[in-house]
């Protein structure tokens, strides 16, 4: 079986110690989390918490079946990647050489080419530049970016 | 009505009697409000033990247990008796005292994260913020301990709630959307599994804890009667087929009876029934069954496929879905199978020796003479250790709930207060504790609470002067380098009951530990027995890592006896 990653969306009771309840039940039984976001759901009084999880199909059993033994998770989904259409945010504050006596001008292009660098470093599209900080966004897709 | 009313009114309410406890700064509310209640309080002398009596008291009543302690250092002692008590899906319910509310977070005196603390071992937790909400908090934790998998539920209280007046007492319930247990199997399921099993040449039962704490021991025997199978146990599971009977081949695993674990590879469809096939059990999953269709029933879905690959998962209750089960195979008629034969034969001719005259005493011989003093309804409690798997390989336990130990925790100190909790809970049945010297002299301060509450339990304390388990495997595997497992400097074990006003007394000979036993058992009366046993007398094991058919040491059967006994 392979290894693959897999995101599971929950709903869960917005509770305190819910968020330690589940991140200590994926530590403790060993499951590797890549990312977890928790926010307000669209249901008053539950949160949604998802994951992004790597491992084979015993270990993505395993996790939804140990998360439903948990009472505050009311509902567990595993998101096939068929029909999921995945967003990653990004934002990234760039150390640059610092300003010296040249002009402005070359200032700008200074941190252009650093910026440049991290763009082409990580294969993404540039939406924004402030002058005094730089901004870049991407979306990308996430299985891919794994590869 | 304050808080701790609402607690003892609840309570009462779901039923319980008695619980067991121990006072302390943030539960004194609490205290004073019991002082003028019904509710039977038994102050133990430690809280561990609290706990473990509460657990006691539920395996040997199917009722939910209650302890109590105070926050901080008070609740950190319940941890090993929950923790027992999550690995042996015991319905036990732990309150404790928690700092006042607006002191939480800033590491107030006696002030500790209980429920962050216990949340890997509690199916759940609550901590009030308001006396209304007690009554339905402590219902749906009765509720929630006492379904589906059954396990611990921890209610944590702070002080000022306690003292709040309530505006009504009100039984309702914490709605808890997500929690929705499966009790009766599917029966697409079921049907497959009839077919299954109906087909086997050589089927083989094997029921866990699961079967105990559902009631399905009538259920387990029907389904093994009409399909002619024979029933291996897990430690947990002991007792919920007469193990005298022709159909039970006695505990599988580890430390397990030759016929059980050398014909559990030969099956070719095994029915596992509310057993989670631990490490203990299966010894090295490789080796362990290579040619079995399993059937796997089991209320908790994670158990499934979780460590033996499965062929028909069954979520549900094992007494629903035994009797679901009947009624697809009642009617078919199915032969006693040359498998089933054969296996009572190997049965009959591998009987463990437990005959011996050896001075001091074989432990196989002190099972004997236990098994002839006690009946066939007396509660046996025991600890952890080799005693403990002397007493399940070779004590013959004839019903459910009438064997009681601690299984997936492995706690030293858990017989005695766990046979505390099992008097308590069943008065009229008499109440033997194994126990050995270590355990024991872990929490033999609880000799005050059988004295000051009369609950008459009999102790029998085998004794090695070694820390036995350990010992016997730094024999067999560590070069018999003994780092620290003798126990020599014990105390005066006689001496020490008595002072707390126990009698008691010392055996040694063969036939007379009976007689004396059976004395105790039926006076109905406290006493220590402690029992001279010979150190390096072992139990049979197959090695950690090996393989189910391995065996480490010598095997003995009783037909070895010249003449036989």
């Amino acid at each position: 079986m392979s290894e693959k990653s897999h995101v599971i969306s929950t709903l869960v009771e917005h509770k305190p110690g819910v968020l330690q309840n589940v991140a200590g039940l994926l530590n403790r039984r060993g499951f590797n989390i890549d990312s977890i976001t928790v926010g307000t759901s669209e249901v008053e009084g539950l949160a949604r918490m998802v994951f992004v999880i790597k491992g084979d199909e015993k270990v993505l059993e395993q996790v939804i079946k140990q998360l439903h033994k948990l009472v505050d998770v009311v509902k567990i989904k595993d998101l096939d990647p068929e029909y999921v259409l995945k967003r990653e945010l990004c934002l990234v504050k760039v150390k640059t050489g610092k300003a010296d006596a040249r002009s402005d001008n070359m200032r700008i292009s200074s941190r252009q080419k650093s910026l440049m660098y991290v763009m082409i470093l990580f294969q993404w599209r540039l939406q924004a530049i402030r002058t005094r900080l730089i901004h870049s966004w991407n979306c990308l897709n996430h299985s891919e970016s794994r590869k | 009505m304050r808080g701790g009313d609402a607690i003892i009114k609840a309570l009462m309410d779901k039923g319980v009697d008695t619980i067991f406890g121990y006072p302390g700064g943030t539960v004194i509310p609490f205290y004073d409000m019991l002082y003028d209640s019904d509710l039977r309080h038994i102050l133990v002398r430690h809280e561990q033990c609290a706990a473990h009596a509460a657990e006691g008291y539920a395996k040997a009543s199917g009722k939910v247990g209650v302890c109590l302690a105070t926050s901080g250092p008070g609740a950190t002692n319940l941890v090993t008796g929950i923790a027992n008590a999550y690995m042996d899906s015991s319905p036990i319910i732990a309150i404790t005292g928690q700092v006042v509310s607006n002191l939480i977070g800033n590491d107030a005196f006696q002030e500790v994260d209980i429920m962050g603390i216990t949340m890997p071992i509690t199916k759940h937790s609550y901590q009030p913020k308001d006396a209304n909400d007690i009554p339905s908090i402590i219902n749906t934790s009765f509720e929630i301990a006492s379904t589906g998998r059954n396990g611990p539920v921890l209610i944590d209280v702070p002080k000022e709630v306690q003292e709040q007046e309530l505006d009504d007492y009100v039984l309702g319930t914490i709605p808890t959307p997500g929690y929705k247990p499966t009790i009766r199997g599917n029966s697409k399921q079921i049907v497959k599994a009839a077919q299954m099993l109906k087909s086997a040449e050589r089927p083989l039962i094997l029921a866990g804890g699961g079967t105990i704490l559902a009631g399905a021991g009538e259920e387990v025997k029907k389904v093994s009667e009409l399909i002619k199978a024979p029933v291996a146990t897990t430690l947990m599971g002991k007792g919920i087929v007469d193990e005298k009977d022709d159909l039970s081949i006695g505990m599988l695993g580890m430390h397990g009876k030759q016929v059980a674990n050398q014909n559990v590879n030969k099956t070719d469809c095994l029915l596992a029934i509310g057993c989670r096939f631990s490490d203990r059990t299966t010894g090295k999953l490789e080796e362990f069954l290579p040619e079995a269709k399993v059937i796997h029933i089991d209320i908790d879905p994670a158990e499934i496929g979780k460590n033996v690959a499965v062929d028909l998962p069954i979520v549900g209750d094992a007494k629903i879905v035994l009797d679901q089960l009947i009624n697809e195979l009642e009617g078919s008629k199915i032969d006693e199978s040359a498998w089933f034969k054969s296996i009572v034969d190997f049965k009959k001719s591998t009987i463990p020796r437990v005959s011996y005259d050896d001075i001091p005493l074989k432990p196989q011989q002190v099972i004997k003479e236990i098994a002839g003093a006690i009946t066939e309804d007396t509660i046996v409690t025991t600890d952890v250790g080799l005693h403990q798997m002397w007493a399940a390989h070779f004590l013959d336990i004839s019903k459910p709930r009438k064997f009681i130990s601690s299984g997936g925790l492995g706690t030293m100190g858990f017989g005695f207060p766990a046979a505390i909790g099992a008097k308590v809970a069943c008065p009229d049945d008499a109440v033997l504790a194994i126990v050995g010297d270590g355990g024991f002299l872990m929490v033999s301060q609880e000799l005050a609470t059988i004295k000051e509450h009369d609950i008459p339990v009999v102790i029998a304390m085998l004794n090695n002067r070694k820390l036995g388990m350990v010992y016997q495997w730094q024999n067999k595997m560590y070069n018999k380098r003994y780092s620290e497992t003798d126990l020599g400097n014990t105390p005066d074990f006689v001496k020490l009951a008595e002072s707390y006003g126990i009698n008691a007394e010392k055996v040694g000979e063969v036939d007379k530990t009976q007689e004396v036993l059976f004395k105790a058992l039926k006076d109905n009366e406290s006493i220590l027995l402690e029992i001279t046993i010979e150190k390096d007398e072992f139990i049979p094991m197959f090695p950690p890592g090996g393989g189910i058919n391995d065996l480490l040491g010598e095997y003995k059967y009783e037909k070895d006896v010249a003449g036989g006994k």
